[in-house]
C-alpha cells in the first residue's frame, strides 16, 4: 500500500494549471463526470420546483401559489397559474427531468466517471471530445432555461410536442420558446452522440488485459448498450426536430394538415425515438442496481450472462414497440395487435432481470447501507412501474387509460422509482471514489426513508385516479363532475410531493457537506471487487499507477475457500485464473 | 514505476502517442518484464468514424422515413402543378460527384505510397468537384424555385428541399474537412506510416457520395 | 395495414405510414448488423495474432522469480 500512499500524497491537490483547466475545461473524465453531476442536480431542482407548481394547481386550482405573488404577468396573475403557464410547467418539468437530469446523470456523470475506471484504463478514448460534450450539453441547458424568459414563454406543447399543437404558434401562443426547445434538444443530441462515440470506442478498445467483455461489470454493459441506443435513436429525433422547426419557421408542411402535412407523422417519428429513449433512461439504472445489490449481499449477481443478454434483448426489442404509444391514434387493430405482442415480449427480459436481482439477494449476507436501500427501492418500485406497464401493453386496456393519470403514475414509478433511486444509490455508493469522503449514513437513511414514503404517497394514487378517468395535462379537474369523487386524491398527492421535495434538502445537505467535511474514505470502503476500487481514492489523472490485469469476473463474493468474502478482479489468482 | 501520475497534459499526450502507434503498452503489476503491446484490431479513430457514420445514417433514415410516408402515401407523385425535377442535369452532376469520390481514393492511394504531391492535388480535385456539385445543385434549385417549387409546396417541396438540402450541407461540411486535410498535408503532416486523417476524411467523403446515390435514386426517380 | 389510421379504408396515406414503419424499424438493425459485423470480423481475423497477456503466465512468472 506504500505505492498507493506515495502516489496519493503526490497527486492529491496536485494540479498543474489553474482553476480553468482543472475545474472548467478539464480533460479528465472524472472531473467531466462530476461536472455533469453538478449541472444535472441543479437542473433537478428546477424540474422539481416546476412539478410542485403543477401539483399545486391540481390540488388547489386557481388558488394563488404561496410565495409567488411577485411573479409578473403573464406568467402568473397574483400568484395564480393561468392555463398557458400550466402547459408550460408540465412541458418543461418533463423535458428537464428526462433530458437534463436523468440522462446526463446516468450517461454523462456515471458513464464518464465509471467507464475508464471500471475497465482499467487511464481515460476515455477522446478526452477533448469528452470535454466538449459537457460544454455543449451545458449550452443546451442554457438555451432551454433561457426559453422561460422570451416573449410567449417556454415550450408548452407537452414534452412529446405533438403536432400541430407544437407546429404552429397560434395553438399554444408560444413562439420563440418552442423554437429554443427544439434547438436545445438538437444541441443536447449532439453532445450525447459525442459521448456515445467516446464510450463505445473506449469500451471496445481500451479494456485492461484480461478484461474480456464477459468480465465487464454490468453497469459498464448497461452504459455500453445505452450508448449504442443513444447513437441510433437521437439522430432520428434530430431529423424530426428539424422538420418541426421548418414547419414553424420556414413554411414547410410536414405536420400541418391544412397544407398537406400529416400530424400522425410527428407521433410516428417522435415515438420511434421516444421508445428507445425510455430504455436509455432505465438501463444504466439497472446496471447500477446490479452492482450495488451484489456488493451488499456479498454474493455474485445471479445469472451474470443472462443479465447482460437481457439488457441486449431489451435494447433490440425496444426498436419494435413504439406503436404502443399510439394505440389511440386510430390504428388498425391488426397493427395494434402486432405492437401489443412485441410490447409484451419485451417485458420478459425485464422480468428475467428482476428475478435475477431477487436471486442475488436470496441467501445473501445483506448490509443495509444507504446505497443498498436505494437499490432495493429501485427493484421494488421498478416492479410496480413495470406491472402497470404490462397492463398498458394490452391495447384494449390502453385505449381506456391512455392520457390518464395511470400513465403518469407508470412513468413516475419507472423513472423516479427506477432511475432516480438508482441514481441516489449510485451517488451514495461511488461518492467515496469521486470525492475521497464518505456520505453521512444517518442523513442518507433519513433522506431515503423520507423519499420512499413521500414518493409513494405522491405517485401511487395516480393509478387510482387514472382508472377513474382523471386525464393528464388537465388544467382544472374541478370542471368535470365525474372527477369530483377523485379530487381529494389530488390534495393528498400534492402534500406528498411537498414532503418529497423537502426531503431532497436532506440529500443536498448531505452531498455538499460530505464533499468537504465527510469522513475520509479508504481506498475500498465497501470491499468491492471491481477495478475502480483498485485506484487511489480519489484517483489521480491517469487513474491507475500501473495498468491492472484482470483475472476473473466482477462478482466473486463469498467464494468458498477464500479467506475474505470478496475477491477483487485484479488480484492475481492463486496459480490458476478463475474459470469464466 | 512509471510516472503515470502525470498531469492532464502529459496523460493526454500519452493517449495521442499510443493511439498514433496503435499500441497499448501493458505493464505487469509487479514490475516484471513488460508484455508485448496489444494493438486493438480497429483503431480508436476508425471505431469512432464508424459510429459517426451510424449516427449520420439514422439521421437520414428519419428524413427518408418521413419522405416515404408522403411518397408512398400519395396517389399522384409528384403532385400536379409542380415543376419536374431536372433529371438530366442532376445525372451529369452525379457523375461529377462520382469522380470526386474517385479523386479522393486516388489521393489516399497516393499517400499510401508516399506521394505527397498526388495527395494534395487529388484532394484539391475532390474539393473542386464537390464545389461543382453543390454549385450546380444551387443553380438548379434557383430554377425550381423560380418555377414554383418552394419549401412551402406541400410535403413534396418540403421533403425535397430538406432531404436534398441536408445532403448538400453534408457535402459542404465534407469539403471543409477535405480542405482542412489538404492544409495539413501542405504542412507535411502525413506520411506512408501516418495518414489516418486522410483515410478518415476519404471514408466520410465516400459515405456522402454513396448517400447521394441512394437519395438521388429515391427522390429523383 | 394502417387503413383506419388516417382517413378511412382505401386512404393511400396508410400505405405510406406502413412503408415508413417497416423502413425505419429495419434501419437500426441493418446498421448494427453492418457495423457490428464489420467490427466482429476485424476482431476475429486479427484476434488470432494479438493476444492479451495470459494472466496465468503472469502469475507463473511471479512465482518463478520469487
Amino acid at each position: 500500500m506504500s505505492e498507493a500512499a506515495a502516489a496519493h500524497a503526490h497527486d492529491e491537490h496536485h494540479h498543474e494549471g489553474g482553476f480553468v483547466s482543472t475545474y472548467l475545461f478539464s480533460l479528465d473524465h472524472k472531473m467531466i463526470g462530476k461536472q455533469f453531476l453538478l449541472l444535472s442536480l441543479f437542473m433537478m431542482i428546477i424540474g422539481g420546483l416546476l412539478a410542485l407548481m403543477v401539483r399545486w394547481q391540481l390540488a388547489y386550482p386557481e388558488q394563488p401559489v404561496p410565495g409567488l405573488a411577485w411573479v409578473p404577468e403573464p406568467y402568473l396573475y397574483d400568484g395564480i397559474i393561468p392555463p398557458e403557464t400550466y402547459n408550460m410547467l408540465f412541458t418543461m418539468h418533463a423535458t428537464i427531468m428526462i433530458f437534463f437530469v436523468v440522462i446526463p446523470i446516468l450517461v454523462g456523470a456515471f458513464g464518464n466517471f465509471l467507464i475508464p475506471l471500471m475497465i482499467g484504463t487511464k481515460d476515455m478514448a477522446f478526452p477533448i471530445l469528452n470535454m466538449l460534450s459537457f460544454w455543449i450539453a451545458a449550452f443546451a441547458g442554457g438555451l432551454l432555461i433561457s426559453s422561460f424568459f422570451v416573449e410567449g414563454g417556454a415550450a408548452a406543447g407537452g414534452w412529446t410536442a405533438y403536432a400541430p399543437l407544437s407546429a404552429a404558434e397560434v395553438y399554444t401562443g408560444v413562439g420563440l420558446g418552442q423554437d429554443l426547445w427544439i434547438i436545445s434538444l438538437v444541441v443536447l443530441g449532439i453532445s450525447s452522440m459525442m459521448g456515445s462515440i467516446n464510450y463505445i470506442t473506449t469500451i471496445i478498445n481500451m479494456r485492461a488485459p484480461g478484461m474480456t467483455m464477459f468480465r465487464l461489470p454490468l453497469v459498464v454493459w448497461s452504459l455500453f448498450i445505452t450508448a449504442i441506443l443513444l447513437l441510433l435513436a437521437l439522430p432520428e429525433l434530430t431529423a424530426a426536430m428539424a422538420m418541426l422547426l421548418f414547419d414553424r419557421r420556414f413554411g414547410t408542411a410536414f405536420f400541418l394538415p391544412e397544407h398537406g402535412g400529416e400530424p400522425i407523422l410527428w407521433q410516428h417519428l417522435f415515438w420511434f425515438f421516444g421508445h428507445p429513449e425510455v430504455y436509455i433512461l432505465i438501463l444504466p439504472g439497472m446496471g447500477i442496481a446490479s452492482e450495488i445489490l451484489s456488493v451488499f449481499s456479498r454474493k455474485p449477481i445471479f445469472g451474470y450472462r443472462a443479465m447482460a443478454m437481457a439488457m441486449i434483448a431489451i435494447a433490440f426489442l425496444g426498436w419494435v414497440v413504439w406503436g404502443h404509444h399510439m394505440f389511440q391514434s386510430g390504428m388498425n387493430p391488426t397493427m395494434g395487435m402486432a405492437f401489443m405482442t412485441t410490447t409484451m415480449v419485451i417485458a420478459v427480459p425485464s422480468a428475467i432481470k428482476t428475478f435475477n436481482w431477487l436471486g442475488t439477494l436470496w441467501g445473501g449476507n445483506i448490509h443495509f447501507t444507504t446505497p443498498m436501500l436505494h437499490a432495493l427501492a429501485f427493484v421494488s418500485m421498478f416492479v410496480i412501474g413495470g406491472l402497470s406497464g404490462i397492463y398498458m401493453a394490452a391495447t384494449p386496456v390502453d385505449i381506456f387509460i391512455h392520457d390518464t393519470y395511470f400513465i403518469v403514475g407508470h412513468i413516475h414509478y419507472v423513472v423516479f422509482g427506477g432511475s432516480i433511486f438508482a441514481i441516489f444509490g449510485g451517488i451514495a455508493y461511488w461518492f467515496p471514489k469521486m470525492y475521497g469522503r464518505m456520505m453521512n449514513e444517518t442523513l442518507g437513511k433519513i433522506h431515503f426513508f423520507g423519499t420512499l414514503l413521500f414518493f409513494n404517497i405522491t405517485f401511487f394514487p395516480m393509478h387510482i385516479i387514472g382508472i377513474g378517468g382523471h386525464m393528464r395535462r388537465i388544467y382544472n379537474p374541478e370542471q368535470y363532475e365525474f372527477l369530483e369523487p377523485l379530487l381529494h386524491w389530488n390534495e393528498i398527492m400534492t402534500i406528498g410531493s411537498i414532503g418529497l421535495g423537502i426531503f431532497q434538502i436532506v440529500f443536498a445537505v448531505n452531498f455538499f457537506w460530505s464533499m468537504f467535511a465527510g469522513e475520509k474514505a479508504t481506498q475500498n470502503p465497501w470491499h468491492a471487487n471491481t477495478l475502480e476500487w483498485e485506484a487511489p481514492t480519489p484517483p489521480p489523472h491517469g487513474n491507475f499507477l500501473v495498468t491492472p490485469t484482470v483475472y476473473r469476473g466482477p462478482y466473486e463474493y463469498s467464494v468458498p475457500g477464500e479467506k475474505e468474502d470478496w475477491l477483487p478482479q485484479a488480484r492475481p489468482g492463486s496459480g490458476v485464473a478463475a474459470a469464466h | 514505476m512509471m510516472a503515470r501520475s502525470a498531469n492532464t497534459a502529459v496523460a493526454h499526450d500519452l493517449a495521442i502517442e499510443e493511439e498514433r502507434l496503435h499500441l497499448r503498452v501493458v505493464e505487469p503489476q509487479d514490475g516484471g518484464p513488460p508484455h508485448p503491446p496489444a494493438a486493438p484490431p480497429v483503431s480508436n479513430t476508425r471505431v469512432a468514424i464508424a459510429m459517426f457514420l451510424v449516427a449520420e445514417s439514422m439521421f437520414f433514415a428519419g428524413l427518408v422515413g418521413a419522405y416515404l410516408v408522403f411518397r408512398v402515401g400519395s396517389v399522384v407523385w409528384p403532385p400536379a402543378g409542380l415543376p419536374a425535377l431536372p433529371l438530366t442535369v442532376t445525372w451529369i452532376n452525379t457523375v461529377f460527384l462520382f469522380f470526386s469520390g474517385v479523386a479522393v481514393v486516388s489521393g489516399l492511394r497516393g499517400i499510401r505510397r508516399g506521394d505527397q504531391r498526388a495527395l494534395r492535388r487529388r484532394l484539391l480535385l475532390t474539393a473542386a468537384l464537390g464545389a461543382v456539385f453543390v454549385s450546380v445543385q444551387g443553380w438548379e434549385w434557383a430554377g425550381l424555385v423560380h418555377h414554383g417549387l418552394t419549401l412551402s409546396s406541400g410535403p413534396y417541396g418540403g421533403t425535397f428541399y430538406l432531404l436534398i438540402g441536408t445532403h448538400a450541407a453534408h457535402v459542404l461540411g465534407a469539403m471543409g474537412w477535405v480542405l482542412w486535410v489538404t492544409a495539413a498535408a501542405q504542412r507535411g503532416r502525413y506520411s506512408v506510416e501516418n495518414h489516418d486523417g486522410v483515410e478518415m476524411c476519404a471514408v466520410y467523403w465516400i459515405y456522402v457520395c454513396a448517400l447521394w446515390g441512394l437519395l438521388f435514386g429515391l427522390v429523383y426517380h | 395495414m394502417c387503413k383506419t389510421a388516417v382517413g378511412g379504408p382505401g386512404d393511400p396515406l396508410s400505405a405510406g405510414i406502413n412503408a415508413s414503419i417497416f423502413f425505419m424499424m429495419a434501419m437500426p438493425f441493418v446498421l448494427f448488423a453492418a457495423v457490428g459485423g464489420w467490427l466482429a470480423y476485424m476482431f476475429w481475423s486479427s484476434g488470432r495474432a494479438v493476444q492479451h497477456p495470459n494472466p496465468d503466465l503472469l502469475s507463473a512468472e511471479r512465482e518463478a522469480s520469487r
